[in-house]
């Protein structure tokens, strides 16, 4: 067959047809879900690394990030997940991969004659909407304090630890609290609070009020982990 | 801490390049959130993507034939095996699906493209000049038996046919991949004509203007 790939929605890639074809090496499949992935995963990426990379690298980072999955997509386990979450997950993976190389070094393993002359592809402007997305929180519209006493603690506690023991103990905390909860708090990485409002269908501050007790939460989790 | 370092802190957690992966639980989260798609270059993505995957197959170039099999045979194994789609191989060397159809069905034999996209060909699948030269006669000896078979339907099949040092008494492997095709051998020689021989002559000089130089 010609032309161009079938387009779907991102959110459609985890019909279990789909996925069935794709795993079993359904070429159309591949080129299906690569351009539907290809949008979103970018998107992800410039939230959730804001500060670490810009539209272009995010741009490379989900290229590789697809390559990786097109590598072993026959690995993938329809039952045990779903497609798109396999995805991000190797998208954040492949991100995190591209931090830890020095940034005047990044190697391009494609740094070989053209088969095609780059200016024969039209060049994509990278508009600046891509730039911007939400910022972390401020402490402008204060709901509430936490308790000086226990944040010290916190500090305390997680200031002596290694950096590998400190990432395993707050992941553990955040594992360990409400689901809600929990949900507030990693919305709130990548999300503004008016997309969460959006989300749960409440109003920002609301928003601002579940998060402050979700990280209550989370603050109790961690002190009572010290003691257990 | 205030609220902003208690959410870096969480951050540092989930995306440092030391913190374990995301699990399903905390990608669908993520996911879940309603946001629009970036804008992508998708030609230049798939472009590279065809690369990565054909690097990852042939780090060094590919550089004799095993099988005596055409050039568009070969090519349709190489993409199947890549698990690439001929849209993804047409837009890595600007051209439409269509293309590279009728390079793999040898309806555009080898030879008439021109040697331009040849060599995007050549150099996206990572094959050297004499494994081309292998390929092009293969090609054009199977297309020639085919034309002969159209003037002289009552022949048989060119299996007494021995030509100076060739043998192929099964025929060629163009659309039938069921078909084992002959191994080629140290010793054969490749028949070709003049016309194939100057299509050689400037696919090199491309393929040195592009500074393919490990396929040469």
């Amino acid at each position: 067959m010609n032309g161009e790939p079938k387009k779907i929605a991102f959110e459609d890639l985890d019909e279990p047809d789909f996925v069935a074809r794709l795993v079993a090496g359904g070429q159309r499949e591949f080129d299906i879900m690569y351009e539907a992935a290809a949008r979103r995963l970018k998107r992800h990426v410039l939230r959730l690394f804001r500060e670490s990379f810009n539209a272009k690298d995010a741009e490379d980072i989900v290229e590789e990030a697809l390559f990786n999955a097109q590598q072993s997509i026959t690995t993938f386990k329809p039952g045990k997940g779903k497609l798109t979450a396999w995805l991000l997950r190797i998208a954040v993976n492949t991100a995190k991969n591209h931090k830890k190389r020095p940034s005047h070094k990044k190697q391009d393993p494609l740094v070989r004659s053209e088969t095609v002359a780059l200016d024969d592809l039209p060049d994509q402007d990278y508009p600046t909407a891509d730039h911007q997305i939400p910022t972390a929180p401020t402490s402008t519209n204060k709901v509430g304090r936490f308790s000086d006493k226990k944040t010290e603690l916190i500090k305390g506690i997680l200031a002596h630890l290694s950096k590998e023991e400190r990432l395993a103990r707050v992941r553990r905390a955040l594992g360990n609290i409400g689901e809600i909860s929990r949900d507030i708090l990693l919305l709130t990485i990548e999300g503004s609070d008016k997309e969460i409002a959006e989300k749960l269908d409440i109003t920002e501050a609301n928003v601002r009020v579940l998060r402050f007790r979700a990280l209550k939460e989370f603050i109790d989790e961690l002190q009572q982990a010290e003691t257990r | 801490m205030n609220e902003k370092e208690l959410i870096e802190l969480i951050k540092e957690s989930l995306l440092s390049e030391e913190a374990p992966p995301l699990t399903d639980a905390e990608a669908e989260v993520f996911l879940s959130l309603p946001m629009q798609d970036s804008p992508v270059n998708l030609k230049r993505m798939r472009k590279r993507l065809a690369e990565r995957v054909l690097i990852a197959r042939h780090q060094e170039p590919v550089r004799r034939i095993e099988q005596k099999i055409t050039f568009g045979t070969w090519i349709r194994r190489a993409r199947n095996a890549a698990r690439l789609s001929h849209d993804v191989i047409a837009t890595a060397i600007g051209k439409d699906s269509l293309f590279i159809e009728s390079v793999e069905n040898e309806e555009a034999l080898p030879w008439m493209l021109t040697p331009s996209a040849m060599a995007g060909m050549v150099i996206l699948f990572r094959l050297h000049i004499d494994a081309v030269r292998q390929l092009l006669s293969y090609s054009y000896v199977a297309d020639k038996e085919r034309r002969q078979r159209f003037s002289y339907p009552h022949l048989s099949a060119p299996s007494s046919e021995v030509r100076a040092g060739l043998m192929f008494p099964g025929g060629y492997s163009s659309r039938e991949d069921d078909e084992e095709p002959n191994k080629s051998t140290k010793s054969d020689h490749l028949e070709m004509d003049e016309e194939v021989v100057r299509f050689l002559s400037k696919l090199r000089k491309i393929l040195e203007r592009r500074q393919a130089t490990d396929l040469l």
